[in-house]
């Protein structure tokens, strides 16, 4: 390792643990906001629209966030893992079927469908850490079509690798390491139990549904961010890890102690044959590619320091990890892996991993600044790298390797997302900082302050922000789409064919069969039909409901009082809850979406007949 | 039919050379007794084909526009078919009507839909004939059929616009008086103006219908410019 960057790993922890301090007295960085007022480049009128679409993770709320830029007006909030009663997502039949035992998640990393390196505009991935599942949202409508999981043997798939280049898997990899096979093992079997895992999750072309494909077994470690490898590395996946200290209690000492980490290096396309060749173990239904009993589909270069984000550059030559503990990023040359790989430069084997050569490997280190977290790309090969303890986005460019421009940020940046700037053809324009701390940037709101994303300007050659709004908690990672890829419809289509629709008011009826009660009801300006519905305590009362109104933005909301039942039907839409009469007495229905002229006279009742 | 226009033109051309070879035996008949020239049945064939089209093209329409549609929304009349800019403009339509209370548009409340396209089809075949047979007492049919239609057609119009204005359910929410759209220009009604208009079907069968005209009797127009 070259000595310079085994002296800024040690001169960066010791100005690391200075600013932190600094920051948890209370002292904010110095740096005035360059917000210049009035900055016409971030003014959309009203009535225009945004250039891009912004995809934000929105954490543990379990949603996304749609947000326009530059404006950086909120547009939308797709609920995705949580429940949502403006939408009724989760309280409707099938949302409730896909949610599962769960009224949460946790959001992490969005990933937008891509084609040949580049997003499309058809489908949006994400990933659950919390509960080991992944979703995927139509961008037609703007709906989480499908949940997969929890998924066997993985625990907290935190790292996400986005898709491949052509949308073939989506990728994650976790955070923790369980017993894979699940079974109970006390923490003094760390090392010779758990594992670690990536999932492949296959994704079909024409619909975006999702089926976990193959998993690939690894060593406890923790694995964080990831990215796909495009150009020449497609077929290959960069992932970051840390805690190659295998430790399993207080991390964030005893996971902080190798002066590296690693960079793991795989090869999906030998896994995805690997799988072909009938070269795995099945482990409670998954088939697991176990590294060291395959060889060429995992391997590691050692990396500095706890590495947070691992990038691809547009060009797909070059992978970099950012050094979080480290204040370098470690930029690494594909070709000069795969060399190493093929002259077998290997510092040692771990667990049936070749560890490459760091040397050999590495292109260049970029002196980023403190706490070097993302890279996003511009055009003309500018890199932009969020650094949170410094709170400033750094500006190099790949091949100069040098930071020429920084700008500050308010305050402590996570992610940042450039205009498509994690494709092949990033746009440049715009850079949005995720930043975790609003501290004084807003009207306070009590001891907790939102999160803050402010709208940095790449056109110029010295970096601005020029824009700033709050956010709910909490965007980690975001994603940035020219708005034209995007194509929605207005009307779900008229589907007659679906048996729980009506489409008509002659239609309207209730079938009774025991004590199963059906209701086939319609929603239209302004009226439920039927709106007397009268059953007997203790009946299971099912309701279809179809919103007939084939007019945009004429949404319809069944609320039942004192029923915990509230849901949507978009227009075009059929949704159907269920629940059972316990209560006997009489409860108004009413349409809870604001839908016409005459919407608070849009009601019906609920007779319950007591026994 | 080339069997029939060959002979057509065969007959022609032996009355030519009948009049030329034996001037005195038959009498001459002035011009425009005779059968039509080919001018007139090319201007006959036009108007066949104008109205052969038109029979597949919108001819009147109804734009909607309220500050809740910026796009607005449309009734587009076909011979055979009701139709929207957008795919739901009627159902949408009859969403809002609702509220006044005025019936629903559909195209099975409109019978004339079922046959009017066929009428024109056949009206087209006549013109047709007589441009083939060069029959003027057919073409006289034509026009008065012409003429007919274009009357009752109009009435018609004015009738549904006059049934679906006037016959407003007495329990609607939102109580408007009685009114007649036009069947051109522009209206007032609550949130919403409309701007009626003929669309380029209608069009076609005015051009048709000129064409018809002068090919009928465009000849004797010229006989007696010349004289």
């Amino acid at each position: 390792m070259k000595e310079l960057s085994r002296r800024s790993f040690i001169m960066g922890g010791g100005t690391i643990a200075a600013a932190t301090a600094a920051g948890l007295a209370g002292c904010t960085p110095a740096g005035t906001p360059s917000v210049a007022a009035g900055d016409v480049r971030l003014f959309v009128p009203p009535g225009e629209h945004d250039e891009y679409y912004m995809f934000a993770s929105g954490g543990h709320s379990g949603q996304i966030f749609v947000i326009g830029v530059p404006s950086l007006r909120r547009i939308r909030t797709i609920p995705v893992f949580s429940q949502d009663s403006a939408t009724g997502y989760g309280f409707d039949e099938h949302t409730k079927a896909m949610m599962g035992d769960f009224t949460w998640g946790d959001l992490h990393h969005p990933s937008l469908s891509e084609t040949k390196g580049d997003y499309d505009g058809r489908f949006l991935f994400a990933n659950d850490n919390a509960n080991n599942r992944a979703a995927m949202i139509d961008l037609t409508t703007f709906q989480t079509k499908q949940i997969v999981g929890p998924i066997p043997n993985l625990m907290g798939p935190h790292s996400a690798v986005f898709v491949t280049p052509n949308t073939e898997y989506f990728m994650m990899g976790t955070r923790f390491s369980v017993p894979m096979d699940g079974a109970y093992y006390e923490l003094d079997q760390y090392s010779a139990k758990y594992d670690g895992v990536m999932q492949a999750i296959a994704i079909d072309q024409a619909t975006g549904f999702m089926t976990p494909a193959w998993q690939i077994k690894l060593p406890p470690w923790n694995y964080d961010l990831s990215d796909a490898g495009k150009g020449p590395s497609e077929g290959w996946a960069f992932m970051s890890t840390y805690n190659s200290e295998e430790a399993s209690t207080l991390l964030e000492v005893n996971a902080s102690k190798n002066e590296t980490d690693y960079c793991m290096c795989i090869n999906w396309k030998a896994a995805e044959q690997a799988v072909a060749d009938g070269k795995y173990t099945e482990i409670n239904g998954q088939k697991v590619i176990d590294p060291e009993k395959t060889e060429g589909v995992v391997y590691a270069i050692p990396a500095a320091k706890s590495p947070h984000g691992v990038d691809v550059t547009p060009d797909g030559k070059y992978f970099i990890t950012n050094g979080k503990l480290a204040p370098i990023c470690s930029v690494f040359s594909f070709e000069k892996m795969l060399k190493a790989i093929d002259a077998k430069d290997y510092l040692e084997t771990k667990r049936g991993i070749p560890i490459l050569n760091y040397e050999s490997v590495l292109e260049a280190e970029v002196e980023a600044g403190l706490g070097p977290l993302h890279t996003q790309f511009g055009l003309d090969g500018w890199a932009y790298t969020t650094l949170f303890v410094d709170s400033t986005v750094a500006k190099w460019k790949i091949g100069e390797w040098k930071v020429v421009d920084t700008v500050a940020v308010q305050y402590s940046p996570g992610h940042s997302t450039a205009a498509e700037g994690d494709t092949v053809s990033p746009d440049g324009k715009y850079l949005v900082a995720l930043n975790k701390l609003s501290t004084d940037r807003h009207l306070p709101v009590g001891p907790s302050h939102p999160e803050n994303m402010q709208l940095v300007d790449l056109a110029s050659d010295k970096m601005a922000v020029i824009n700033e709004a709050p956010i709910d908690p909490e965007p980690h990672y975001a994603q940035t789409i020219k708005a034209d890829k995007i194509k929605t419809i207005f009307v779900i289509p008229k589907d007659p064919s679906n048996p729980d629709s009506i489409w008509s008011e002659e239609e309207a009826r209730i079938e009774r069969n025991g004590s199963d009660v059906t209701v086939y009801a319609l929603a239209v300006r302004s009226r439920f039909l039927p709106d007397v519905v009268q059953v007997n305590q203790g009946d299971n009362v099912t309701i279809h409901l179809t919103n007939i109104d084939l007019d945009q933005d004429i949404t319809h909301g069944f609320a039942i009082n004192l029923h915990n039942v509230n849901f949507e039907v978009q227009p075009g839409q059929t949704s159907t809850v269920k629940f059972t009469a316990n209560k006997a007495g009489v409860f108004p229905y009413f349409c809870s979406n604001f839908c016409s002229a005459l919407h608070q006279e849009m009601q019906g009742y609920l007779l319950v007949k007591p026994k | 039919m080339s069997a029939v226009s060959l002979s057509n033109e065969a007959q022609g051309g032996s009355a030519q050379a009948q009049e030329s070879s034996d001037p005195g035996k038959k009498k001459v008949q002035p011009r425009h007794k005779k059968k039509f020239p080919t001018a007139s049945r090319g201007l006959l064939i036009g108007g066949a084909i104008l109205l052969l089209v038109s029979s597949f093209l919108p001819w009147w329409g109804l734009d909607l526009l309220a500050p809740q549609y910026p796009e607005g929304l449309s009734i587009i009349v076909y011979p055979d078919k009701l139709a929207g800019q957008g795919e739901y403009d009627i159902v949408n339509l009859n969403a809002l009507n609702h509220y006044i209370g005025m019936d629903k548009i559909s195209e099975a409340g409109f019978p004339e839909l079922q046959y009017i396209k066929y009428i024109i089809w056949g009206m087209a075949a006549l013109i047709v004939a007589v441009a083939l047979l060069g029959s003027r007492k057919l073409a006289y049919i034509a026009c008065a059929l012409f003429v007919v239609g274009a009357a009752v057609g109009l009435y018609d119009m004015y009738h549904w616009l006059q049934t679906f204005g006037s016959n407003l359910a007495p329990d609607a929410p939102i109580i408007v008086p009685p009114f007649v759209p036009p069947m051109i220009g522009e209206n007032h009604l609550a949130n919403f103006t409309t701007y009626s208009s003929f669309r380029i079907g209608f069009f076609f069968l005015v051009a048709s219908a000129v064409f018809v005209f002068v090919g009928t009797w465009g000849d004797k127009l010229w006989a007696r410019k010349r004289a």
